[in-house]
């Protein structure tokens, strides 16, 4: 086998281990089924060539996600994680985005020198402040914005990772493997 | 030979699987060759070895590695007293299921010869 069809093995099975973690598998789990895949399509690079060796497991993703059916799963905080982190992301996009429209009011209605304060749909309890100077400077900031930047990811995070699954986990024992190499 | 229904290939997989690790302990890319030996040969891996974890996951597979000269080690499963009971059952319903088929499709046949 040369570098190159290495290379495309290991990338297939690196892909396969990626969706095996945002599917919530352990660590040693994922490094048992990583192996055992290493091994078949080593196997069936030597029987039949490596492009038709990948061919035959297909995409890695269904494969891990055929091969995590019913096993017993951990939280999913890999995809709780990178869920939390898109929608801090968007919260922090939209709350920039939501001040500097709220500035841009206050500009428009021509007051200028003083704070204004306000609130803006669907921003409940944020108090928006914006003060337009008259050299065209301006300064705008966000109160009790801390709930929705703490809030939702954390929501997201709960919502998607299911921390609740680490009570069925007892409950579904997987299967041991020796090694008698 | 006419390729086999994906959906009744499915259905069958773990038996099997089952009936191929009766005859001896096997890995993966083995069992393969071995089924489509056995004639299935639009069986493909992806569909085996996830099936095969599907199994060990239930418990009727255990497994044990063994070193292979040709690569990495490999990963051999044979049933456990589970496995066997499985298969037991498994054969069973599949026995009853062809013979039910058998008796529908036949009665079928006689039924449309004579209309």
């Amino acid at each position: 086998m040369n570098i190159v069809d290495r290379v495309r093995i290991e990338s297939a099975i690196l892909r396969y281990d990626f969706w095996l973690e945002m599917r919530g598998l352990r660590g040693s789990r994922r490094r048992e089924l990583r192996r055992e895949l290493r091994a078949n399509l080593a196997e069936a690079a030597t029987d039949v060539g490596t492009t038709r060796a990948l061919f035959g497991i297909g995409s890695p993703k269904q494969l891990a996600y055929a091969a995590t059916d019913t096993d017993p799963s951990r939280p999913r905080w890999s995809q709780g994680a990178l869920w939390a982190a898109l929608v801090f992301g968007l919260v922090i996009f939209g709350c920039m985005f939501t001040a500097i429209a709220f500035t841009a009011g206050v500009e428009a209605s021509g007051v200028e020198g003083r704070r204004v304060h306000g609130f803006v749909f669907p921003w409940f309890g944020v108090d928006f402040a914006a003060q337009v100077e008259p050299g065209r400077s301006y300064a705008a900031g966000a109160g009790g914005v801390g709930a929705y930047f703490l809030g939702l990811p954390l929501l997201t995070f709960l919502l998607v990772a299911q921390p609740w699954r680490l009570l069925r986990r007892e409950r579904h024992a997987p299967a041991a493997t020796s090694d008698r190499a | 030979m006419p390729a086999h229904d994906p959906q009744m290939l499915k259905g069958v997989l773990g038996l099997l699987l089952l009936s191929m690790l009766a005859t001896g302990d096997n890995y993966g890319y083995g069992l393969v060759t071995q089924l489509r030996a056995a004639g299935f040969d639009d069986l493909a891996e992806g569909t085996v070895y996830p099936g095969l974890t599907r199994l060990e996951s239930a418990g009727l597979l255990e497994s044990h590695l063994v070193r292979s000269d040709s690569g990495p080690a490999r990963k051999y499963y044979r049933l456990t007293p589970a496995g066997h009971a499985e298969l037991a059952a498994r054969r069973t319903a599949w026995e009853h299921l062809v013979q039910s088929v058998h008796t529908a499709t036949a009665t079928a046949l006689i039924t449309g010869e004579t209309a």
